[in-house]
């Protein structure tokens, strides 16, 4: 949290440094932007879907993208906590690299961190994970911005993370 | 020293009765082959060459593991020596990479071994270094075997009595050596939410249009808890469907969860969903094992049966069919036959179940709407005093809105049918509001000696019902409060147990013994100052005192003059 | 200068059947009108995605909510009857059912300039008419005649004979979970700055179950607090504030209970928590609860005003009752004549702007607060538009409207 009257601290270099609560805020101000700057019907839904359904759906998800992994791994994958957090972590560097998205999530965080109740949520990178596998782009201020580089940064860590 | 067994007994029970995985394990006799295989991996290990060799392990068959743990948990088994157990319950952590289960019931040998050993001194103060080694990796293993009720039950367990050592012995030291109790408490609360959430996700997508769906029985559900405005809307198929929020299906589940072992009426309405389409509730095994257990004399319905099944049974198909349409002359019949020997066998031992039954035959059997109609207007008086009582009784019960659920089928639309439904709706909360608005009185608009004594025997009054409310509700409050401590006061008896002070039928007829006294207290005011007595004695505002409320300008007694309780 | 004798007080009783929701409108003249309001199947599904919305933070700090856009400009209009919408009584006192409770009625658009209702009139909230009636007779505000109590023109400063009327303020703030303390306290110390008397705020470490239940003992007029809320899914008579472990060891206060079966003698017990915090992963300080059920056995709220902000504190499942398990219904049965608290969560600058605006009006001027609630929600109107409706309506006022 930073004082009003102090240059604000950046997230996007110290990701790794973020604790549970700003990596998971950050996570989740970078779903919102994401699922509110689709044409996809429906992608927000993936922001309240709980593990199980996550799970499965990524699991098909990463299947198709040649990925195969069986119900234990991909439930880990939306559950564990080291494993999403490593994950939220590779998803939001690559869209650190394109400056309209950054922008715009890093307006979202510090929105959120406004708040008078900022509770110290858990990380949630299922919703990112998904909506960033599933999309091919979203539009932001009439920029396209593309998820390519986020999908396949996602899909390294997860066969590193798999062993494969 | 041989003593009885305690906690690991509540332990072995929660495991067999409520986490699936060992559910099975119970009901099979013994353990999934990779299971077996690391328990068998486990105490191949020489370091533990003198437990397997005393307990003759690894044990497979459940009821033999049960065995085990009762002997050790009583201190009868054999020689206890404490670092080869502590090895043990450490060393139990790394097998749970193997195997989950067989983790869970190794930190349990340790644990029972330790309690045994122990015996009474168990409980002393200061609390023995045991708290912190051999309850927490019984539940952390059990934790990973996904077994979230026993491992919330242990938590609990060691949590509450280390916060009450650390309470007693001012030991902030216990408080920071019990942190890891609370992260794991932390992440069972959040494993059973999102099998909340998952079982509300699946229930929804159960909620469609097509065919199968569980929309009946959905409707169901939320008829019995009172919500009869979604009951309705779930009970009508046609396009566009109305499907209930994420956000409202957790609720259900999780108060459904709350209530089922008290309540078979809903428990049965869960039951109809097992075993069929369009979800598989035995995937979301841990909810699952909950809504599947049988609960001993959870009410007197529990045990009544008609035409050789359970009458919630009954209730349960009978209300789910009056969900999809007309109900069969068949089940009607039943219904009826259902009633009368309810009526005549249980009646008032079982309210709750008395006026859901009386709802549903109204509903099902009421063929005349204007009949219809009187019947529920009877049954929102019912209502209106059953919540009253169990207010003025200050039972803690959880009942939700299930007393709602008359006042929705109050229909008729005139100025005269509107405010006579506001006035029984508002005599409703009034009787939920019973306490607070005797404990705290409006202010006094005159001032004399009479009214002032008055006013300190009312204040009196009010302190002894606080007393008694307190008094109801410990069950519910934290260990603390389980084990009394009274501090001597001038006049006080010291010689008095805690036990005897507190006791929960005593507490009741002190309630009933109060709130008479305050009746007779406030017709005696009637005579020095009837317009406080009368507030106080029908603290109900009907719509007309509620419109004269709104603008009253009538003045009270500056603050500063006023009495004031002791 | 007009006085409060003068205001236009009306009410709605809301009522929802299996079908349908309809209202009693009772009119400042005291007529009643039968409302036909809508059909559950229209408006059920609506207030369901409304909730969803406003429940979701981080949408709100975005300020992305078309369903609240939405229901204030479409069909919340449908829920109040028209005579309300176009010529509003100076106070509007609102008693909902089911689920037409935590609806944001004071947001819904009169007109076509989108003046939204809680800008054109005091609207007050309560649970129950009978809660309603008992808030006004325990409102200490209530021992001059109205007569007496003049309104002041906008621009003047409080008249002389309102400020008689010197008000105490108690309570302060503290972050049990993120640590935020000084941001916590800073509301209630700029209020206590427009208070005439000496204030009673606590240190954030001082804010103990058992200071806050002394600071109520004393029976100070206003109770500010910020802090975390609770709201225990099983039990809401266990639900609660979540306040900071006392540091002195041992837990050495005291607190004396009667036991009536030994006629009247009284028992100390140490004045243990009736529920620990719920577990958390993290959290600042080690937290306690103070309880609604410790609230009504131990303490007799005679406050005339209870400011709750923070998280859980002004909605609630209905229980029992058709009771909201909110922990500002808790501080209404507990004795409260009213209580503002947030429906939802906002942020920081707006929340302090609003407050301030509010006890501008209602210490400053002597505005009945329902009032002020109006005066505030216009400060913020003006601030930012009608672009931000979450800032807007967050807070509500319930109970007494005086």
């Amino acid at each position: 949290m930073n004082n009003a009257n102090e240059e604000p601290v950046d997230i996007w270099g110290r990701l790794d440094d973020l604790d549970d609560a700003e990596l998971a805020m950050l996570v989740e101000a970078a779903a919102s932007v994401i699922a509110d700057n689709t044409n996809e019907a429906g992608a927000r839904i993936y922001l309240e879907m709980p593990p199980r359904p996550a799970g499965q759906i990524l699991k098909s998800t990463l299947a198709d993208a040649g990925v195969a992994v069986d119900d234990e791994e991909a439930a880990e994958l939306v559950r564990d906590e080291v494993v999403t957090r490593q994950l939220a972590v590779h998803v939001l560097r690559s869209l650190a690299q394109q400056p309209v998205i950054a922008a715009e999530i890093e307006v979202a965080y510090r929105a959120r961190q406004r708040m008078l109740v900022i509770d110290a949520g858990v990380i949630s990178a299922a919703a990112l994970l998904l909506l960033v596998l599933k999309l091919k782009r979203v539009k932001i201020g009439g920029v396209d911005v593309s998820f390519y580089d986020a999908r396949q940064s996602a899909l390294d860590s997860i066969r590193r993370m798999l062993g494969m | 020293m041989v003593v009885q067994p305690g906690l690991v007994d509540d332990l072995q029970w929660w495991l067999g009765s409520f986490d699936t995985t060992f559910i099975e394990w119970r009901r099979v006799g013994g353990p999934a082959d990779r299971t077996r295989a690391a328990l068998s991996w486990f105490w191949d290990r020489s370091e533990f060459r003198i437990i397997r060799e005393a307990l003759a392990l690894p044990h497979f068959d459940w009821a033999e593991i049960v065995d085990c743990l009762l002997a050790l948990g009583s201190g009868s088994s054999h020689e206890w020596t404490r670092e080869l157990w502590v090895e043990v319950a450490n060393a139990s952590e790394r097998l749970a990479e193997r195997d989950a289960a067989a983790a869970a019931i190794v930190a349990l040998y340790a644990f029972a071994a330790w309690e045994g050993a122990l015996g009474e001194d168990l409980l002393n103060d200061p609390p023995d270094d045991g708290w912190y080694i051999f309850p927490l990796h019984v539940g952390r293993n059990l934790f990973a075997a996904d077994a979230v009720w026993t491992s919330q039950f242990i938590v609990n367990r060691a949590n509450e009595f280390l916060e009450y050592a650390s309470i007693r012995l001012s030991g902030q030291h216990i408080r920071a050596r019990s942190i890891p109790y609370t992260e794991l408490a932390a992440h069972v609360a959040r494993r059973i939410d999102e099998y909340v959430a998952d079982l509300a996700w699946d229930l929804q997508v159960a909620c469609g249009p097509e065919i199968p769906n569980f929309r009946a029985e959905l409707a169901a559900m939320f008829w019995t808890l009172g919500d009869v405005p979604r009951a309705e809307l779930l009970k009508d198929t046609r396009e566009p469907v109305y499907k209930p929020s994420l956000q409202t299906l957790k609720e259900l589940v999780a108060v459904s969860i709350s209530r089922i072992p008290m309540d078979p009426f809903l428990q049965y309405i869960w039951l109809e969903l097992k075993d069929r389409q369009p979800i598989d509730l035995r995937q979301h095994s841990a909810l699952f094992a909950l809504i599947n257990n049988f609960y001993e004399g959870s009410s007197p319905v529990s045990l009544f049966e008609v035409w050789g099944g359970s009458l919630s049974k009954a209730y349960a198909r009978i209300l789910i069919a009056s969900m999809r349409g007309p109900v069969a002359d068949e089940d009607r019949v039943k219904l009826r036959e259902a009633w009368s020997l309810f009526y005549e066998i249980i009646a008032d031992r079982d309210p709750l179940s008395e006026f859901r039954l009386a709802g549903l035959c109204n509903l099902v059997l009421t063929d005349d709407a204007q009949q219809r109609t009187l019947i529920w207007h009877d049954l929102t008086r019912v209502a209106s005093r059953l919540l009253a009582t169990l207010t003025a009784e200050s039972d803690f019960t959880p009942y939700h809105c299930c007393l709602m659920l008359p006042f929705y089928y109050l229909e008729d639309q005139s100025l005269e049918s509107e405010v006579s439904a506001a006035n029984a709706l508002e005599h409703h909360r009034s009787g939920g509001l019973l306490y607070h608005l005797a404990l705290v009185p409006p202010r006094v608009r005159t001032a004399n000696e009479p009214m002032w004594n008055l006013l300190g025997e009312e204040a009196t009054l009010l302190y002894a019902l606080r007393g008694s409310h307190f008094v109801r509700l410990i069950p519910h409050l934290p260990r603390h409060y389980q084990v009394i401590e009274t501090w001597g006061l001038p006049g006080s008896r010291e010689e008095e147990r805690p036990d005897n002070l507190l006791n929960d039928e005593t507490a009741k007829q002190a309630l009933r013994d109060t709130w008479t006294q305050l009746s007779d207290l406030w017709a005696r005011m009637f005579e020095v100052e009837p317009d406080y007595a009368h507030r106080r004695k029908y603290p109900y505002a009907d719509v007309e005192a509620f419109t004269e409320a709104l603008t009253t300008d009538e003045i009270s007694l500056d603050p500063s003059i006023a009495p004031t309780p002791p | 200068m007009g006085t409060v004798a003068d205001l236009t007080v009306g009410a709605l009783l809301y009522r929802v059947t299996r079908h349908t929701i309809s209202a009693l409108w009772i009119e400042p003249s005291k007529r009643r009108d039968h409302v036909a309001i809508g059909s559950v199947a229209a408006v059920l599904p609506k207030v369901e995605e409304l909730h969803d919305e406003l429940r979701d933070s981080m949408s709100v700090a975005r300020g992305r909510l078309p369903r609240l856009r939405e229901f204030a400009s479409g069909w919340g209009r449908d829920l109040l009857p028209q005579s309300v919408l176009e010529s509003p009584p100076d106070i509007l006192v609102i008693v909902p059912h089911g689920f037409i409770h935590d609806i944001p009625l004071h947001l819904v658009a009169r007109n076509d300039d989108a003046e939204p209702l809680g800008c054109a009139s005091g609207v007050t909230y309560v649970s129950s008419q009978s809660l309603f009636a008992r808030c006004v007779a325990r409102n200490r505000a209530r021992c001059r005649q109205f007569g007496e109590l003049i309104l002041p023109e906008q621009a003047s400063p409080l008249n002389s004979s309102n400020s008689s009327l010197g008000r105490r303020l108690a309570g302060g703030g503290v972050d049990v979970l993120g640590g935020q303390h000084e941001k916590f306290s800073q509301i209630p110390e700029l209020v206590a700055e427009l208070i005439a008397k000496p204030s009673n705020l606590l240190n954030y470490d001082a804010l103990t179950r058992s200071a806050v239940k002394n600071l109520l003992r004393d029976h100070p007029d206003i109770l500010f607090l910020v802090a975390h809320g609770y709201v225990n899914p099983a039990n809401h008579e266990l639900s609660g504030l979540m306040l900071p472990e006392p540091n002195i060891a041992g837990f050495t206060s005291v607190q004396k209970r009667a036991l009536v079966q030994q006629g009247e003698l009284l028992f100390a017990f140490r004045d243990l928590p009736f529920a620990w915090a719920p577990p958390r992963m993290r959290s600042a300080l080690h937290a306690e609860l103070l309880t609604a059920a410790e609230l009504e056995i131990d303490v007799n709220v005679e406050t005339e005003l209870v400011v709750l902000l923070a998280c859980s504190a002004g909605y609630g499942r209905v229980v029992a009752g058709d009771k909201p398990a909110s922990i500002a219904e808790t501080m209404l049965r507990a004795g409260a004549a009213s209580v503002l608290a947030p429906a939802w969560d906002s942020d920081y600058e707006s929340a302090r702007d609003w407050i301030l605006a509010f006890f501008r009006s209602w210490i400053e001027y002597g505005y009945p607060k329902a009032i002020a609630f109006k005066h505030a929600m216009q400060r913020i109107r003006d601030l930012h538009g009608d672009t931000q409706p979450g800032r807007l309506g967050a807070l509500t006022l319930r109970g007494d409207w005086l």
